[in-house]
Order: structure tokens, then sequence, then C-alpha cells
């Protein structure tokens, strides 16, 4: 037989011969636009806090002097010190009502178990902007709801609570952060074999130190993957600083990054060099996101139907937890969207009274649909969520296939340039863009709603792959394997086997991008003109001129438009299901 | 007859975080028109390598593979894409499309792409696949609502669709449960017969290979150790590893005493046996005789034959149809099988009775190893099947 051909045994002469040309194309192609649209505007925000001038003058040189400016300056520090505890103290505060809400739902016989889910989603999908305006309401020392006994009945000046704290704004965070904790930690709870628990349980040993010695140590990974996570958004978090820190004179980075490019004339140097260190704490708490994640993954086993815990009976406290969960949703839901309804009804915010009931009407609403610029809002916010989520998905989408499926040179790279844009506060990524469009003032992009929407896609392909990645992950391969082989080609096979599989995938990920898109605003905040402004911007605008109750208002609007998606989205979701069998 | 499969000095690498690993190290065969070849051997062995190179799966690094007359991998480092190669392929997991429903899932492979058919004779071929698996009257079921055995049955129905030159098996009796692996056993056996279609199997289960293969490549390491029918390999293992991947079998180490003709004489700690002369050993070599247990008779009066061991009985399972018997002689033990209608007990002291013809003689394992690193003399086992034939 064929020893001949077995001596002469060569290999294939060059690397090129091993590479399929779509692989080059893909990896070639979408390398480029990702690095357009991630290392670009970071490495020109670098750039500039190393340059003597802004953007906009000419000339200019390389100096130190922005660094030096910002860490001489004692509000630095301050700025410094007020973010740590708003990180640390909320991501903490958070992880305590979280944690305890998951054990409780996925653990115990806690009754109204499946309600904290439906607050859990409901909650997680408030703009930040109405949350904080929401509790502005509740506390203001004045007006406030909770001050109604020490202002109404006790008739003093003032009440106890004062929104303007750093107290407050780490507990509304940690608040506004329980539903989102919750729910990637029942996620965490349901990716763990219950078995794990139950060998431990037949090996004598009783709940407590199951919790301590199996429980906890399997699910430690994923908690500090939890805290990294929610923890970099916070420190990057605009809005509730802005409404809850700014008046009471206390910043961090985000705030103080709007401040100095509010002030005329900008203060490129501040905005800046606060940005690249924001980054670069960004850039380390992901790098250890990435690690501890990677970890987890090996732990991880996905029972899906198997998933069947033990539920420890509460016995005497179940009842207590089910109030918790009741008072859960009356803080969490209830609370401020009664406080919200009811200040977009009255011209200057009075604590709930007969007379304020009275006085309520629909001027404020009356007073937005007059103005231009909320029509404007409205169609730019629409082409936001008609144009950011789709594109976000699709190009994660076909990232996720080259990361995961292929085995193309620097892949890893493409994975890691996806999710570099969760590093950078939101606020920070727009001051980037912001110069970048002044970079290219030949592309007539600024001042567009594309220019937002490129901003979005590039952010929050962050988020689109981590879901696409996940869901290719659990496609098993030999069904796209399966289709090779019937003598399909790999562009049909993609669209026909592994886009159709991933649709429920795509769905969630198109909602969650959508959501966000939709309600955000530190991104458009140093983008926006007067022609690409969006509605969450609209809001901003007249809570910042002291017009509460149009703010109101068009937070209201703004919500309603989110819950016609979230229910549109179910809708499909459900009847694609539902065809699947 | 033609040749439909022809593999030369494939080999395959894989990078991983260890470095390097040669999952296959020069594998050759030919499968012939309408054999039903089967690639066997331990996890990690490179079976399924083998066959994802074949299919077009994997990118092989070296060699050649022919499928009829279309080169799909070449020497000079050419590749076929796998959506070009005339296969078809079940996979372990049956990979049946979720989002299709079973008519669907066949007519995929024929109604897109290059090998577009009409509409009406899609659907004539897509039912005569159905029929041909016993699954006509399902067309309109959503995949995900079939059972485990029909799920099997569709993933055969679509790779056959298509009439392809070579039929791949990857491991697909494994994810099913023991009754419903001895039926679709026996089903393929027979399907495949009557479409005479070329096949590759893979597997690590020995009793699937032995009852379905016309052929089998006994692998390990990425090489194949052994090449032949069913028969042969059971019979005349050419190594230990073969002899004892493959069935059940008793292995005794000891010494070539001599040598008389065709037959050798090896001494042993349980005595000296005389068995079928192995022309690569010689006086004074190590050497390992193979004996299987059906083979090994067992008496309580010393018996008539080539060797006669001695021993007591150590442990006895009844199996029903007999009893399964360890018996210890020298420290060794011998298992050995009894019929259920003798009564055999714990101690009882016994004879074993072996025919020289039925004493196979193995070279010890270290030359196995040599062998190994000899590169492509993966093929010269392979050829030379069974170097002493008793």
């Amino acid at each position: 037989m064929a020893t001949a051909a077995q001596t002469v045994r060569r290999f294939a002469p060059g690397r090129l011969a091993n590479l399929e040309p779509q692989y080059v194309i893909l990896v070639g192609g979408l390398g480029l636009i990702l690095a357009l649209l991630v290392l670009a505007p970071l490495a020109i925000l670098l750039f500039y806090s190393l340059w003597s001038v802004g953007p906009v003058d000419d000339g200019g040189s390389f100096t130190l002097e922005n660094y030096r400016k910002t860490f001489l300056a004692g509000s630095t520090y301050r700025l410094l010190f007020n973010t740590a505890v708003f990180g640390i103290g909320s991501v903490a505060l958070g992880l305590v009502f979280g944690v305890s809400l998951a054990w409780v739902v996925e653990r115990t016989n806690a009754p109204f178990r499946n309600f904290a889910f439906v607050v859990a989603i409901i909650t997680a999908g408030i703009p930040p902007l109405l949350y904080a305006m929401a509790w502005v309401f509740l506390l203001n020392e004045r007006t406030g709801v909770f001050n109604i006994p020490f202002t109404q009945w006790l008739g003093w000046n003032k009440g106890i609570f004062s929104p303007y704290t750093l107290g407050t704004l780490v507990v509304v965070e940690a608040f506004r952060l329980t539903p989102t904790i919750f729910l990637m930690v029942v996620g965490l709870f349901r990716s763990m074999d219950p078995a794990l628990e139950e060998a431990a349980a037949t090996s004598g040993a009783d709940m407590r130190t199951t919790v301590r010695r199996v429980t906890l140590p399997v699910m430690l990974p994923g908690l500090l993957g939890v805290i990294i996570f929610v923890g970099t958004a916070t420190i990057g978090l605009f809005e509730l600083p802005a409404i809850l820190g700014m008046p009471g004179g206390i910043h961090v980075f985000a705030t103080r990054i709007y401040l100095a490019m509010d002030t005329t004339p900008r203060d490129y140097g501040l905005a800046t060099s606060l940005g690249t260190v924001a980054a670069l704490i960004g850039i380390v708490g992901i790098y250890y996101y990435h690690r501890v994640t990677r970890v987890q993954q090996k732990f991880a086993t996905i029972t899906g139907k198997g998933y069947r815990p033990r539920r420890i009976d509460l016995g005497r406290f179940r009842k207590w937890a089910g109030a918790a969960i009741i008072f859960y949703f009356f803080l969490m839901v209830v609370l401020p969207s009664v406080v919200l309804i009811y200040a977009s009804t009255q011209p200057f915010f009075k604590p709930p009274s007969i007379s304020a009931f009275e006085n309520a009407n629909l001027d404020a609403y009356r007073e937005i649909f007059g103005q231009e610029g909320f029509w404007i809002g409205l169609r730019n916010s629409l082409t936001l969520i008609a144009t950011v989520p789709i594109a976000t998905m699709l190009v994660s989408a076909i990232v996720s296939w080259v990361v995961v499926r292929s085995k193309a040179r620097g892949r890893g790279l493409l994975d890691t340039l996806a999710f570099i844009p969760f590093t950078a506060p939101s606020i920070v990524f727009g001051l980037a863009f912001l110069l970048i469009a002044f970079w290219i003032d030949w592309i007539p992009v600024y001042g567009t709603i594309w220019l937002i929407v490129i901003v979005h896609v590039a952010r929050f392909l962050a988020y689109g792959t981590r879901a696409t990645n996940g869901a290719m992950f659990q496609l098993h391969k030999e069904l796209e394997e399966a289709g090779s082989v019937s003598g399909v080609g790999w562009l049909t096979v993609f669209r026909q086997i592994t886009l159709r599989l991933l649709v429920p995938s795509l769905i969630a990920g198109w909602l969650w991008v959508a959501i966000h898109s939709g309600r955000e605003l530190s991104m458009a905040l140093l983008l926006s003109t007067r022609d690409s402004q969006i509605l969450s911007l609209v809001a901003w605008g007249a809570w910042e001129n002291g017009r509460s109750s149009e703010a109101a208002a068009v937070g209201m609007i703004l919500m309603v438009m989110m819950t016609v998606i979230v229910i549109l989205a179910r809708i499909v979701t459900v009847r694609l299901t539902r065809e699947h069998g | 007859m033609a040749v439909a499969v022809r593999v030369e000095g494939l080999e395959k690498r894989y990078a991983t975080d260890e470095g390097a690993v040669n999952a296959v190290r020069g594998v050759s065969f030919e499968v012939e028109d309408g054999e039903f070849f089967t690639l066997l051997g331990p996890s990690g062995c490179g079976k399924s390598t083998t066959l994802r190179c074949i299919a077009g799966l994997e990118k092989a690094d070296g060699g050649e593979i022919a499928i009829g007359d279309m080169v799909v991998v070449s020497q000079s480092g050419a590749q076929v894409p796998a959506h070009q190669r005339p296969i078809g392929m079940v996979f372990q997991s049956y990979a049946i499309w979720p989002h299709m429903d079973v008519f669907d899932n066949v007519a995929f492979p024929i109604s897109r792409g290059k090998g577009k058919l009409p509409k009406a004779e899609v659907r004539e071929r897509v039912l005569e696949a159905l029929s041909l698996v016993r699954l006509d009257g399902l067309e309109r079921r959503p995949a995900p609502q079939l059972s485990g055995g029909q799920q099997q049955r569709l993933a055969l129905a679509r790779a056959l669709v298509r009439q392809p030159k070579a039929l791949l098996l990857d491991e697909p009796l494994s994810n099913l449960d023991a009754k419903l692996r001895d039926d679709m056993r026996v089903e393929l056996k027979t399907l495949t017969e009557r479409l005479n279609i070329t096949t590759l199997f893979v597997t690590h289960d020995q009793l699937e290979a032995l009852t379905l293969s016309d052929k089998i490549a006994v692998m390990r390491d990425g090489l194949i150790v052994q090449l032949g029918g069913p028969k042969d390999i059971y019979d005349d293992p050419n190594s230990r590893f073969t002899a004892e991947f493959i069935g059940t079998t008793n292995l005794l180490e000891g010494t070539v005493a001599s040598r008389d003709g065709d037959v050798m004489r090896v001494e042993t700690p349980q005595g000296t046996l005389v068995c079928a002369a192995l022309d690569s050993l010689g006086p004074g070599d190590r050497a390992a005789i193979a004996v299987r247990p059906a083979n090994i008779g067992v008496s309580a009066e010393p018996p008539n034959a080539d060797n006669v061991l001695e021993g007591s009985i150590e442990t006895v399972v009844f199996l029903g149809d007999s009893h399964d018997c360890r018996v210890d002689v020298g420290g060794e033990l011998i298992r050995a099988f009894v019929h259920a209608s003798r009564s055999v007990e714990r101690g009882d002291k016994v004879y074993l009775a072996m025919s020289a013809a039925d004493c196979r003689l193995l070279p010890p394992e270290a030359a196995f190893v040599e062998r190994e690193d000899g590169g492509g003399a993966s093929l010269r086992l392979g050829a030379g099947a069974s170097p002493a034939v008793a």
C-alpha cells in the first residue's frame, strides 16, 4: 500500500493556505470596525489629556500640565473619595439586599417569589434619571413625602431626610442596583448544580456548613464578577450623582467631567485627564472581571431541566420573608412611580394633600407637547431604538461567531476589543467621541442623531457580545457542523441555522440594548446639539432649569415607551418559543 | 472493488494550553466501496479527529484524503471545504435543528446550496429517506418532540438524503440507552447493507465494532495499531493493547524458551506453555501470552491438552448461562467460563486446558512503543494484521 506517500510526507507550504478567505475578510473587517469604534476614541482621549490645547484650538504641544493641575487640586481628591464611598458603599449595600432577596426567592419557600421577579425586571428598566428624580420628590427637606411627619405634623422648618447627601446617594444607588444584582445572583444560583449541595447534605453537613463550605465557595467567582461588573458601572454613573450629588457639591468623576465641559470655555484638559484616569480604573476593573468570570466558567454546570433545588422551609419566618418582598415592591416600584406621576401633574411640587389633588392638571404635558424640542427628542429617541439595538445585535452575533466558533487568528483580540467600551464611564465615552467628531469634521456627523447612534452601538457592543458569546457557547457546535456536511456553504449555515437558533438570545439582547439606548443620557449629554437631542436630554434640561413637573412628564412618557417595548419583545419571544415547541 | 475513501499519512496537531498535541500521527487506510469500516479505540486515540478530517470539519496538517475520485485533502495542503465533500454525517449529539420540523431537517441538504433540487424531487427524496428509517408520517412533527431513538433515525435520514459517497458516523449510538442501542445497532447494520453504502463508523465500544464492521482499525495514541476483519482482530490481536481492549482476555507474562518449527515454548511463572511461533521473537525474549476465557477448558480431572495449568478457584460469579470463574494459578488470577450446568465452588482444585492455537503470543509492550516511534509504521502493522496465523 501507500508507503511511499508516507515517507515523502510534506506539510502545507504557507500559513495562508490554511486560512479560509471568509475568516480573513471577517476578522480583518470586524477588527478594523471595532478598532475605529473602540480604540480610536480612547486613543484620542489620551492624546488630548497630554496636549496643551483643546480640539477647537490650533497648535498646542505635548504636556503633562493637565494631569499636574488635576492632581494638585484638592477637589480631585474629594472627588476620588466621594467616588470610592459611592462605589463601595452602594455596591456593598446593594449586595446585602440583592443576595438576600435572591436567596429567599431561589432557595426558600417564601411566598410571592415569582412576584419578586416581576418587580426586579420592572425596576431594572427604570431610567436612573427618573429614579433619582423620584427620590428627590420623596426626600426633599421641605416638600418631600418622607418628611411630611416633620414638616406638617410637627411643624418643623425641614424634615430629617435630605436628598443631597453622600449617604442618600449611596442608599438610593444601592436600591437601584438591587434588582440588577438580584437577577445576576439568581442566575448564579441556577447555574449551580443542586447536586453539589445535596452531596454536602448527604455527607452530613448541616445547612450552615453547606452554605459556608460549598455554596459560597462555588459561587464566589461569580459573585466577584457581579461585584466588579456593577461596581464599574456605578463608578461611571452620571444621573444619580448629577441629581442627588451636584446640588450639594458632591462630585464624582462623571459629574466633574460634565461640569468641566459645561463651563465656558470648556476645560478640555481637566475633562480628558479625569476621563483617562476613570477609563484606567475601569480597565483594571474589567481586567479582573474577565479573569474572575473565566474561572467561573470552569465551575459552572448548566443543568437546565434537572434544576430542582431544595427549598429551605422558613417556618415562622415565612410570612416575614413575604412581607419583605411586598415592602421591597413598594419601595422600589410603587413609591417612585406614584410620586413621579403625581409630580407630573403638579405645577410646583407640593406634598400630597387634598388641595394638591384638587389642583392637579395636565399642564406640564400640554406644555411639553407645545415645545418643538420635545418632538425632535421623541423622533431622535425613536430613531435610536429603531437602529441601535438591531445594529448592535447583528454585529455582536458576527463577532461572537468568529470568537467562539472559528479558529481564526486574532479572535481573542476581537473579543477584547468588543469589551473595552465597558471600561470607560459613559460620559467619558461620549467625551471621546466628541473629540473624534471635532477631529474628523469633514464627516458631517456632529450635530446629527447618527453620531449618537454610532456611540451607542460602540458602547453596547460590549453587552451584546457577552450575550451572544454565551448563547453561542451553549449552541452545540455539531448543529452547525451538521449544516456544513449537508453540502451548504458557511454563509447559508450562519443565516439558516446559527442566527435562527440564536433568535431568543438576540431578542433578549435587543431588548436590553433598546431599553438602555432609549433611556441613556450621559453619552448624548456632551454630543447633542439642538437637532440631535433625545428624550432623556429633554427631561434633564427641564430638571436643570427647575421645571420639575415637565421633567417628570417627559420621564413618564419615556417610561411608557419602554414598557411598550418590553411588552412587544415579550410577545415576540413567547410566540417564537411556542413555534419551536 | 473500487476504493471509496482513501486516507494516507493523515496528521493533525492541536495547540493547547499545555503545548501542541499530536492527535493523529500518520494514519493510513482504504475503505472499499460498500464497506462498513470502523475506527475503534479509547477516548483520545484520534479516531474522531480522523473522521472529522475526512468530513472537513478539521483541517488536516498533513497527508492526503480522497473520497471517491475527489481528492479532498491533498499533499500540497489544499483542502476542499466540508460542504463540497460528497458525505453525510451523523453526530454523537444527533445535531437535530430544533427550529425546524422533521421534514425541513431532512430537506435541508437538498433544498439549499449547490445540491439544490426541484421542490417535487425534494419531497420525494425526503419521504423516501424518512420511510427508510421508519419515520413516515412524522414529517410535520417539530424536531424537539422526537424521542432519542427517533432523533437518531432522523439524523440518519438527513445524512442519507443527499445520497453521499460516504456515510460518516461519529459515535452515533453512545447517547442511547442500552436496549435502544441494541435495536439501533441491528437497524444500522440492515440499513447500510441494504443501501450498500460506504460507511465510516467511529466508536469506543468494541461490541458495536465487532458486530457491525466489515473491517476494523484499532487506534491508539493517534496511530492505527491493527487493521483487519472483526474475526482477525478478535482472534489474532497483534499487541497487548488490542488483546486487552477487545473482548476479555488473560495475559500471562513470560520468556521464550525455545522454538520448534511453528511452535514456541514460553516459560511463565504459571508453567511452560506451547503456542504458535512469532517470527519477531527469539529464545530469551520477553513475551506475553493472551488467552480468551472462552477458550479455556475447566475440569476437575487432568485433561489431555497442549497446555494444562493447575489452580484453585478464587471467585465464582454466576452469569445465568455460565459461571465466570477466576482461577488462582501460581498467584495470577486467570479468568475462565464454566457451563452453568456444572457446579463449581470457591476453593475447588481445577485444571485449565488451552490448545496451542488459542494461546496468542504477543510481543512485550516495549516493542510496540518502539514501533510507534517509527512514525509511519502503523501501515506496516495494519497490513500484516496477522503476523503469526495459528
